[in-house]
């Protein structure tokens, strides 16, 4: 066998020439295996020693292994570094194998299919996608594995960065074929693994196929996906996928759901980052942090679900908004909701790992604790009157039916491996319980023998006893020996006894244990078929996952509610928004208690449809604007919201041109990405639209910035069907001119107090332009030092008296300088004042002559401290 | 020659003023808070640190102050609250006299934010042991926030009388309290060193806000009264007596929604409630007396926590009234709270104490010598108990055993009486359940459940790691198959169940055979005690405490003798004997009461005698 591989080794390569791009883990016992490049690449990815196996001539190859039992949090780490793995088992018994055991790939694990615990958080999705492109048109499609959520649209080029940026899938799938579809996302998308698929999977009737086989339907009429094409070869694509690495588990997934926009108001992902709603800069001040009170994973799912798809239609908002209001105001309810809540867990995922038969027994005895607790809340929500609530339906009655199922065939604390036994509740099976009974009934005949052979053997100490090692025994101590009868057979010696076995015992022990291997498969079988049984209720699983998420969610917002202080916002159909006393919700929480300033918020589109906000940089007016986003959004998801009143009119986007966002990795420019904003927000806004615009303009030269952004305005204002409600916050004082010359433009500012040299900002917005950006005070409060900050001011002096760029060269700055120099080390302005104040009070008519001496001396004292 | 006497300078003044107003962090809160509520604030959140001596900050929503306000409002006497004498005789206000603010500036690190609502600015004065550092515009929110840093630093002998930072976060504590059940409608938080203590949301109705603070289960058993005679109305929360208390604290007072501390309506409540209450023990709740501001003074001290009624006769004979009508409308014998873990029932071992040490007393003060009221009997019981022979499953040796008995749960037995053999009271079984003890002052009922349970729990409890309760040999040895779960727990406990009189050995996989059982439990099927024992320890970690209590507290209920068990008589005065020979006799291991105890007064009572 000179060259020859092994027949092992010929088995694995055959296997592995399948998958040459993922690592292969490899059933051997009690190990999975990795061979060659697999094992040199995942070894320091888990952490585990790389040793290798003699193979005859060609040398060693390198070996990696890690247990089966603990295979999950291996497989974990893998996913999470972004391989792929695949799972080849044995699929045969070794024991009764003649010759090499048989192995088959039964499962193959990505990013987005896995459905491992340690992989997942338990408070987001993890999406698998796929998209097709069909000239402009790309069919999106994207499924939760562990949940079995699955969703299809259709959307155009041009929106799809943002639909992949939002939706923030794990794994994406692409068509072989389609390179300019992988660029485009390559340039988008950091995170997801792509993967391309054949480009045949993709194909439109293959794809109507494949879905209506998963849904065991003859046509897709009912999923309401007419007159969409892409979207169906990206759905098909999906579960094509998913067939082809699950091996089929994939019952729960039992519909598709069109999304359909019309009624949720599309957020950019610039708006999404800007306004920090699920994520935040530093990681945990984003708004779904703050106001997440949820009490499941599926109503954490949920929460930031409707976070980044807030509701346009007055209708959909008034129905959740009443269901907040009635559970804030109903204390003791939502006290009892709360702590049922507690006790759920996630059933989604629960009845994704029953869908695609992963559930262990602790899982299925967890689904069916989840299925009582939904009916419990159900009792408690029932006798609640908001429509929202009356319009979930559940079903109890089916609801206690698997609960009772499961408890019935179920121990209440089964064992976590399924192979371990003790799963079966008795009289679940009669013929499990006759074999627990003959079990029983021999190991009371191995009981009562030690009373037996004490009588017949007249030892009055002797013991029958069991270890893991001998099995059961008798044991004699040493004064005893010597009554031993002889068909004992000396089994262990020990310091004060020996053990025995005799004939009978030993037959009745392989009685025994016989019939626990026997009863070990007969329950892992009855756990199977149950397990079978369960997975076609899964649809019965989910609907009351939707239901105990939406009243999580629900109940989250009455709680922040109370606790935030929020009010009920009024929602119309105006064009108008008035906010008192509003506040940002995330700020208001990190601040100190006390020192968060509301602000009102009044645009009358008519009237004051375009605010612009002048003020020195700090003085709040990054934070105002987001304020307002914020409220807006969380009053168009249902929410209550932080302030005294609000009346809201339905806004249809909101868009967002705040700061400079950091794309640098994707190496555009500050002022790049900045005019892309723009550029969205004027070519997508309408009058219904809410606009937040921040220093349009920075990233350029002064002059270059402000025709720009004054432009931007006078679009906003002119052009019909953009006249969008717009707060323009600009360090620019020159646009405040533009109230004078439009009629729907208003100035505010940001109220600021100079006060003893200094200025104080009193963070309130008010009426009025501010001509003054105090920047150079700004720098000052900084830390920025005194040289520089009164050079600063002499400069700022030449400047607006118009001298600094006069034709006489250099002539005036240089005279600064000398104004510089003459002050050298302290703050000129500071010590003119003081010196000028000092001299204004003075009366020298009342001085004595020592009173001017001293006021010499003091002088000097004051021009001496300061060098 | 320079005169001697001179006028104190402000800041002297204000120190000695300090004095009277500010004893420590709690009365800092009071008047802030007090200011706060004064200011129509709708929610005040009070912060401290460190017990309030590093920092006490109330934040209001108030209407706060222009900054002319904020300056005078630092001025000693000065106060919007009154103008002039007259108003002195009519306060309806909390606060009034215009000495808390520059006092307890003067103290301390102070800082005052303040602004009014229609105004863009805010005012901000920091004072540095009574000297302004600065004083200026500032941008906050409308309403108030004070900050009092560093209290007493400049008076370290008042520093020095200060208690330990849990003593002053809990007066803190006791004043916020005071003041949200005196308005509901305000919210009130408490932060301390950054954790939050409470959060009660703006209430609706003031017993939702009793509710809010004594818990949803406590205040559902309040008894609440109102009564309106015209000049006084009375509005009351108050505990029955089975929920008494050994704090006085518990009890708050108001009067006109001001938190007081008044002997006289203290009194009143007290003696309404009469011989219900256990000695040493005062209800929980609160009482509103509302009655015209001139009948009552409220100048009385600096602190204003005392008051002084002009009629002092009516208002104690409205409150006396109206409480011992709520209270005997009431049932009078003691309910037993639904849920009583160990701590929720701290207060009934009190009052069952008091109960049955009387009873001790009452019968053997011949014996007791360390009894200061020797009661002689009047009346000599006509039947006498011989209880020579001890109930069969409690071994003699159960004397010294509970006496040495250790375990936190049982206090020490300090005052028990030395135990005569002949015990006379009469006893009778009623119903198979309950023993009934009559004694010449009150009638004890037993439940022969619970007490036995006491008396098994204690045992048990000695027994760990120690001796062990006698064991009955089993004719045939039982096995028992467990889940997974269960056999773990078994092996890990083995040593225990041994010490509890099982003999129990592994018996193949996931198996146990029992050889041999506690003798008290003979009456029980063994392999159902097992189980249940095993069953609710579950959960629990295999060393500690904890298990010891929770198994001595399964075992004692599984073994012990069934309602519906029949008793002799020498039985059931073994079992009474037992019961006080215990280091806690009053309560069952799961803290239900083992005895209840009506005495001659409260049969009056009810008899309407």
């Amino acid at each position: 066998m000179a060259d020859k591989p092994t027949p092992f080794m010929e088995q694995y390569n055959r296997i592995k020439s399948r998958y040459p791009d993922k690592i292969l883990f490899f059933r051997m016992g009690d190990f999975y295996e990795m061979f060659g490049d697999d094992a040199v690449k995942a070894a320091p990815i888990l952490g585990i020693t790389l040793t290798s196996r003699a193979h005859g001539k060609n040398g060693n190859i390198p070996l990696a292994g890690v247990p089966y039992h603990a295979a999950e949090k291996y497989l974990a780490r893998l996913v999470n570094a972004g391989e792929k793995v695949v799972i080849c088992e044995q699929v045969e018994d070794p024991k009764l194998a003649r010759g090499l055991v048989k192995r088959d790939v039964v499962e193959v694990i990505t990013p987005g299919t896995v459905a491992i615990e340690g992989a997942l958080d338990r408070d987001t999705n993890n999406y698998l996608a796929a998209l097709y492109r069909d000239r402009n048109c790309i069919g999106i499609s994207y499924t939760d594995m562990t949940t079995g959520e699955f969703f299809v649209d259709e959307t155009d080029v041009a929106k799809l960065p943002d639909r992949l940026l939002n939706l923030n899938a794990a794994e994406i799938i692409l068509p072989d074929d389609s390179d300019d579809l992988a660029d485009m996302i390559k340039g988008v998308i950091v995170q997801a693994a792509l993967t391309p698929l054949e480009g045949w999977k993709f194909d439109r009737q293959m794809a109507r196929e494949t879905l209506c086989e998963q849904f065991g339907v003859v046509s897709l009429d009912g999923f309401g996906l007419d007159g969409m094409t892409a979207g169906v070869s990206a759905a098909g694509a999906v579960i094509a996928y998913l067939n082809e690495t699950r091996m089929g588990a994939l019952k729960h997934i039992t519909k598709i759901s069109r999304v359909s926009d019309d009624h949720l108001m599309f957020l950019d992902f610039a708006t999404l980052t800007n306004l920090e709603i699920v994520t935040a800069a530093d990681g945990s001040n984003s708004l779904y942090n703050h106001i997440n009170f949820t009490k499941t994973p599926m109503g954490a799912r949920m929460l930031r679900r409707w976070l980044v798809s807030p509701l346009k239609n007055r209708d959909r908002i008034l129905l959740r908004q009443s269901a907040v209001e009635e559970l804030s105001d109903k204390r003791s309810e939502r006290k009892d909701v709360i702590e049922i809540l507690g006790r759920i867990g996630d059933i989604e995922r629960l009845a994704g790992k029953v869908g695609s038969l992963r559930a262990s027994p602790r899982d299925i005895v967890g689904l069916g604790k989840a299925m009582l607790q939904t009916v419990a809340l159900h009792a408690v929500v029932s006798q609640l009157s908001s429509e929202l609530f009356n319009s979930l339906t559940i079903s109890p009655d089916e609801l206690n039916e698997i609960a009772e199922l499961i408890s019935n065939a179920i121990v209440e604390t089964p064992p976590s491996l399924l192979h371990e036994g003790g799963i079966m509740k008795p009289g679940f099976d009669e013929s499990l319980d006759r074999m627990n009974e003959e079990i029983k009934s021999s190991k009371e005949w191995i009981a009562s023998l030690q009373e037996r052979e004490r009588e017949r053997t007249g030892i009055p100490v002797l013991k029958v006893g069991y270890n893991r090692v001998f099995g059961y025994y008798i044991e004699v101590t040493r004064p005893h020996l010597g009554k031993v009868p002889p068909e004992y057979i000396r089994k262990q010696t020990l310091v004060s006894a020996e053990r025995f076995v005799t004939p009978d015992l030993k037959e009745k022990e392989e009685l025994v244990l016989k019939a626990e291997e026997k009863i070990n498969a007969l329950e892992q079988k009855l756990f199977e078929d149950l397990r079978l049984k369960l997975s076609d209720r899964i649809a019965l699983y989910q609907s009351a996952a939707l239901y105990v998420a939406i009243v999580d969610v629900i109940t989250s917002m009455a709680s922040v509610a109370e606790k935030n202080r929020y009010v009920k916002p009024e929602i119309n159909d105006s064009p108008d928004l008035e906010i008192i006393g509003g506040r940002h919700p995330v700020l208001e929480g990190v601040l100190p208690s006390g020192s968060f300033v509301p602000n009102d918020t009044e645009i009358i589109a008519a009237k004051s449809q375009i605010q612009i906000i002048t003020g020195p940089n700090m003085a709040g007016k990054s934070t105002y604007l987001r304020q307002v986003g914020l409220i807006v959004l969380l009053a168009q998801i249902g929410s209550f919201v932080p302030a005294e009143s609000a009346s809201i009119g339905l806004v249809d986007r909101i868009f967002t041109r705040v700061g400079a966002a950091d794309k640098l990795t994707l190496g555009q420019s500050t002022f790049l990405v900045e005019m892309n904003e723009t550029a969205n927000i004027l070519n997508n806004a309408t009058s219904r639209s809410l606009i937040l615009l921040d220093e349009v303009g920075r990233g350029t030269s002064t002059y270059d910035g402000l025709s720009i952004a004054w432009s931007v305005a006078e679009y906003l204002h002119e052009t019909p069907d953009r006249q969008a409600r717009t707060l323009f916050a600009t360090h620019y004082h020159e646009l405040t001119q533009l109230a004078s010359r439009f009629k729907r433009v208003r100035n505010f500012q940001v109220a600021v107090r100079e006060w003893q040299d200094q200025i104080v900002f009193l963070r309130k917005i008010v009426p009025g332009g501010c001509d003054d950006s105090y920047g150079i005070e700004v720098a000052r409060m900084a830390g920025l030092p005194n040289e520089v900050t009164s050079r600063a001011r002499i400069l700022l002096e030449l400047i607006e008296s118009g001298n600094f760029f006069s034709t006489d060269g250099d002539k005036p700055i240089a005279e600064a300088e000398k104004d510089l120099f003459s002050f050298k080390h302290g703050d000129s302005n500071k010590l003119k004042k003081k010196i000028y104040d000092r001299i204004k009070e003075l009366h020298p008519e009342q001085m004595t002559p020592l009173e001017a001496l001293n006021l010499i001396a003091e002088l000097k004292r004051l021009v001496d401290d300061d060098v | 020659m320079t005169c001697r006497i001179k006028t104190l300078p402000d800041n002297l003044i204000n120190k000695i003023a300090a004095g009277e107003v500010v004893e420590r962090p709690a009365s800092v809160v009071k008047e802030l808070t007090e200011n706060s509520i004064d200011a129509e604030a709708t929610h005040i959140s009070v912060e401290i640190e460190r017990g309030g001596t590093k920092l006490v900050k109330v934040t209001d929503d108030g209407i706060g102050m222009t900054s002319e306000e904020a300056e005078l409002a630092v001025t000693r006497h000065a106060t919007s609250k009154i103008a002039s004498v007259e108003d002195l005789f009519a306060i309806s206000t909390l606060g009034f006299r215009g000495e808390a603010l520059p006092s307890i500036a003067s103290v301390s690190i102070f800082s005052i934010t303040t602004r009014r609502r229609d105004s863009t600015e805010g005012a901000r004065i920091v004072i540095d042991g009574g000297r302004t550092k600065s004083s200026g515009p500032s941008g906050s929110p409308p309403g108030t926030v004070i900050e009092v840093r560093e209290l007493f630093f400049n008076l370290p002998a008042r520093r020095k009388f200060l208690k330990s930072l849990t003593t002053e976060t809990r007066q803190v504590m006791q004043v916020v309290t005071s003041l949200s059940l005196a308005h509901p409608s305000v919210g009130f938080r408490l932060d301390a060193d950054g954790r939050s203590i409470f959060d009660y949301a703006p209430a609706s109705s003031p017993a939702q806000r009793i509710s809010d603070v004594y818990g949803e289960n406590l205040s559902s058993r309040f008894l609440s009264f109102e009564k309106d005679t015209g000049q006084i109305n009375v509005i009351g929360f108050i505990s029955k007596p089975e929920d008494a208390r050994r704090h006085r604290m518990e009890a708050r007072f108001f009067v006109n929604r001001r938190p007081v501390s008044s002997r006289l309506i203290h009194a009143a409540v007290m003696s309404a409630f009469g011989e219900l209450l256990p000695k040493g023990c005062y209800p929980q709740g609160a009482l509103f007396v509302e009655i015209s501001p001139d009948l009552v003074d409220v100048n009385v001290s600096p602190s204003k926590n005392e008051v002084r009624f002009k009629d002092e006769r009516s208002v104690y004979h409205v409150v006396y009234h109206t409480v011992s009508e709520a209270v005997s409308k009431s049932d009078v014998i003691p309910e037993i709270p639904q849920d009583a873990g160990d701590a929720g029932s701290a207060e009934y071992i009190e009052r069952a104490r008091t109960a049955v040490e009387s009873f001790i007393r009452s019968h053997e003060s011949g014996l007791d010598d360390r009894s200061q009221a020797s009661l002689s009997l009047d009346t000599k019981p006509e039947v006498t108990v011989s209880v020579k022979s001890p109930m069969p499953n409690t071994p003699a040796s159960g004397r010294e055993h509970a006496a040495a008995k250790p375990g936190p749960t049982t206090p020490p037995q300090t005052a028990r009486p030395s135990v005569s053999p002949i015990r006379p009271y009469r006893l009778v079984g009623f119903s198979d359940l309950y023993i009934v003890a009559l004694s010449a002052e009150a009638i004890f009922i037993i439940d022969q459940h619970a007490a036995h349970e006491r008396v098994l729990y204690e045992k048990a409890l000695a027994s760990f790691g120690k001796s062990q309760i006698v064991a009955q040999k089993l004719l045939f040895p039982v096995n028992v198959e467990l889940d997974a779960a269960s056999f773990q727990a078994a092996e890990s406990t083995l040593d225990r169940f041994e010490s509890l009189g099982f003999e129990i050995r592994p018996f193949g996989s996931r198996s146990v055979a029992i050889y041999a059982s506690p003798a008290v439990a003979r009456n029980a099927n063994p392999e159902m005690v097992f189980r249940n024992i095993l069953d609710d320890i579950s959960g629990f970690e295999s060393e500690g405490e904890d298990i010891n209590k929770k198994m001595a507290q399964s075992f004692a209920c599984r073994a012990a003798i069934k309602s519906g068990n029949r008793l002799t008589e020498e039985e059931m005065a073994g079992l009474v004997e037992d019961l006080f020979l215990c280091g806690n006799p009053y309560v069952c291991p799961h803290g239900r009461p083992t005895l209840i105890k009506l005495n001659k007064s409260e049969l009056e009572k009810r008899f309407g005698r």
